[in-house]
């Protein structure tokens, strides 16, 4: 049996520390897994695409796992600045399903494409939802169309907010049968 | 939640960014997605799989998107078409449009957008589901028909069922496609207690799981877009009677979680509503796929298989029980010749001789379809070898197949082996040579005596 994977943070370019101790608090609380925070990485260049002021988020999840780790790992990148794929427009975040990584940008959730800058306990809400929905890609949980549903698909900020911070019950027993894949390793027992 | 049954998607566009991202994004979403880079190698896939959905670039090398699309719709005029477009060419989306795209998206677009488009071809699929759905209802209500058949397996099936339908526990039939598993279930159903009570049927590999979780629970009103009215579900139906759940082996891992609930508490909600409704039903399960295998490859929950593996019924295929196909030959030639009013009242010796040594791969069904089709085209009293022209009389063999020397003794020995129900004596003295020689030949061909 597989071992339970740590989570790592990492920030891209310093991020705010404070948003990253509240994310890493509130992510153990809901997932239960054991999270780390490492020191933030460079924004490599070649992610960078200019005409659009914006970083290509696959390039970036692959560059998130440039780094090897000895135990079975899950990472989740946080950066300021605001991501695309190619096709679409922008994204919050990004996750390889069933896979290793996954990114979220603090640049539209808080108000950066011309909304209003919101509270401070809002901004941590969507960011907090958009890292566990990421996550949940990661543990093999795809679009979810359970009202409500942390693992629901939302295109803007508006329905980001009408998300619930917990999963359908439907979620919480496919991720338990995911948790149950796994054994503690010696360092967590 | 993954959708139930996935709807199938071709993304085509030469940029490999673009593949990725679409096809990323919309397997998070659900999809079954393919990709193809360029319009030729976008038409040969066409070709070998079924898409609902193609999602097609215009501006592309070799064959621009506008011409694929034209092909397209020549030969596969159902699959939905969704061009993508640059800002400035809004010419190109017109132009798709009066050849029949679905709609265009302006490239780079929105997830929103993408996202509102899938929905609405969704709905769109669905609807043509519901109706092709609807049409087969209406063909089994009108062929329905008993269990026939004298063979040994079947003897001991129908003595199961009336064993079976005196108790109240879940049975789970498994059995080929084609092999009569709802008559089964029907004739337990009308063996039982329960039998002036409903018998209701779902197939659930043939829904949706948005649209099983409404036939199945039904749905309050104004609980989705389309819930114009309240509707009970197939539970609530099933009432005092008997719920057939067929092909349970296809439902979605939600629909099990969900499912496995109901058998534990026989309690459930309306999709968009809050009371709890009681139903008190018989389940009876069907499926043709190998849930032990499923279980291991995880897509099949352990605790539903016991939940509904209480007792189990296996039915024959057809090529286990050969001395069956003449009577059932009989038995739906007298009901097509009644139904078309036509003068057909015996089959040849030949034809039944070339039925016998057929294996019959989609079993009864594929007989009643052979029988119905000779009855629609034969132009005599009898049933002529010529008028089932996938059975060739000599051989036993799709017609137009053409077998090497060893391929063709190897199924002859199979089908002697099985018509003498394995004993090797037997077939050796049908097939007229010793014993120790058809050792070595069923060695040789890997078969099973």
């Amino acid at each position: 049996m597989p071992y339970r994977p740590h989570l790592f943070l990492v920030p891209l370019d310093p991020v705010d520390p404070e948003i990253i101790r509240h994310l890493s608090e509130a992510i153990t609380g809901l997932l239960c897994l054991p999270v780390k925070v490492l020191p933030p990485k460079p924004l490599p260049p070649h992610t960078h695409h200019v005409g659009r002021n914006q970083h290509h988020s696959t390039k970036l999840l692959e560059y998130l796992l440039d780094d090897d780790h000895p135990e079975p790992f899950l990472v989740l990148g946080i950066t300021a600045v605001d991501l695309y794929i190619p096709i679409f427009t922008f994204v919050f975040g990004e996750a390889q399903l069933s896979g290793k990584a996954a990114i979220i940008s603090l640049f539209r959730p808080g108000g950066g494409a011309g909304e209003v800058r919101p509270h401070k306990s809002l901004f941590w809400d969507r960011l907090l939802k958009l890292g566990v929905h990421e996550l949940g890609h990661t543990l093999g949980l795809g679009h979810c169309r359970q009202p409500g549903c942390l693992m629901g698909f939302s295109a803007n900020l508006e329905k980001l907010d009408q998300k619930k911070l917990v999963f359908c019950e439907y979620c919480r027993i496919l991720l338990a049968d995911c948790f149950k894949g796994w054994s503690s390793p010696p360092d967590q027992e | 939640m993954l959708p139930h049954k996935k709807i199938s998607i071709l993304v085509v566009d030469d940029e490999m960014s673009i593949r990725e991202s679409l096809s990323g994004w919309l397997e998070q979403d659900g999809y079954e997605v393919q990709t193809a880079a360029d319009g030729p190698t976008a038409l040969a896939q066409v070709q070998e799989n079924h898409y609902d959905i193609m999602l097609l670039d215009v501006k592309m090398p070799q064959m621009d998107g506008i011409t694929v699309l034209k092909k397209l719709k020549e030969t596969h005029p159902d699959t939905a078409v969704v061009v993508m477009t640059a800002h400035g060419a809004i010419q190109d989306a017109v132009e798709a449009m009066k050849l029949g795209a679905f709609d265009y998206l302006l490239k780079p677009f929105d997830l929103e957008e993408l996202s509102l488009t899938m929905e609405k071809l969704v709905q769109l699929q669905t609807l043509a589901m519901e109706n092709l759905i609807l049409k087969e209802r209406v063909a089994t209500i009108t062929r329905f028909e008993n269990l026939v058949g004298q063979s040994p397996p079947m003897l001991k099936l129908f003595e199961s069922i009336v064993d079976v339908a005196k108790s109240d526990a879940t049975v789970l039939i498994t059995g080929e496609t084609g092999t009569g598993k709802e008559l089964v279930a029907r004739a337990i159903h009308a063996h039982s207690s329960r039998h002036y009570s409903p018998f209701i049927a779902i197939n659930c590999g043939a829904f949706t799981e948005h649209l099983l979780e409404s036939e199945l629970f039904g749905h309050e009103k104004g609980a989705f877009t389309d819930a114009k009215y309240t509707k009970k579900g197939r539970l609530e139906m099933a009432n005092a009677g008997t719920l057939f759940l067929d092909e349970v082996g296809d439902i979605s891992m939600k629909m099990q979680i969900d499912l496995l609930r109901v058998l534990e508490t026989r309690e459930f909600t309306r999709v968009g509503g809050t009371t709890s409704i009681k139903s008190d039903f018989r389940v009876i399960a069907a499926t043709h796929q190998d849930l032990q295998k499923n279980i291991r490859e995880k897509i099949f929950r352990q605790d539903l298989y016991y939940r509904l593996n209480v007792i189990h019924l296996q039915v024959p295929p057809l090529r286990e029980r050969p001395e069956d196909i003449p009577l059932l030959a009989q038995h739906f030639l007298r009901r097509y010749a009644t139904e078309t009013s036509k003068k057909i009242d015996s089959i040849h010796p030949e034809t039944l001789e070339a039925m016998r040594r057929y294996l019959w791969p989609g079993n009864v069904r594929e007989l009643e379809n052979a029988i119905e089709r000779a009855v629609v085209v034969g132009k005599t009293r009898q049933i002529k070898p010529g008028d089932l022209p996938f059975v060739s009389p000599e051989t036993g063999t799709e017609e137009g197949k053409r077998l090497s020397l060893e391929e063709m003794e190897s199924r002859y020995i199979a089908q002697v082996l099985a018509l003498e129900s394995g004993h090797i004596s037997n077939a050796a003295k049908v097939l007229r040579i010793n014993r120790t020689t058809l050792y070595h030949k069923i060695k040789k061909y890997g078969l099973v005596p």
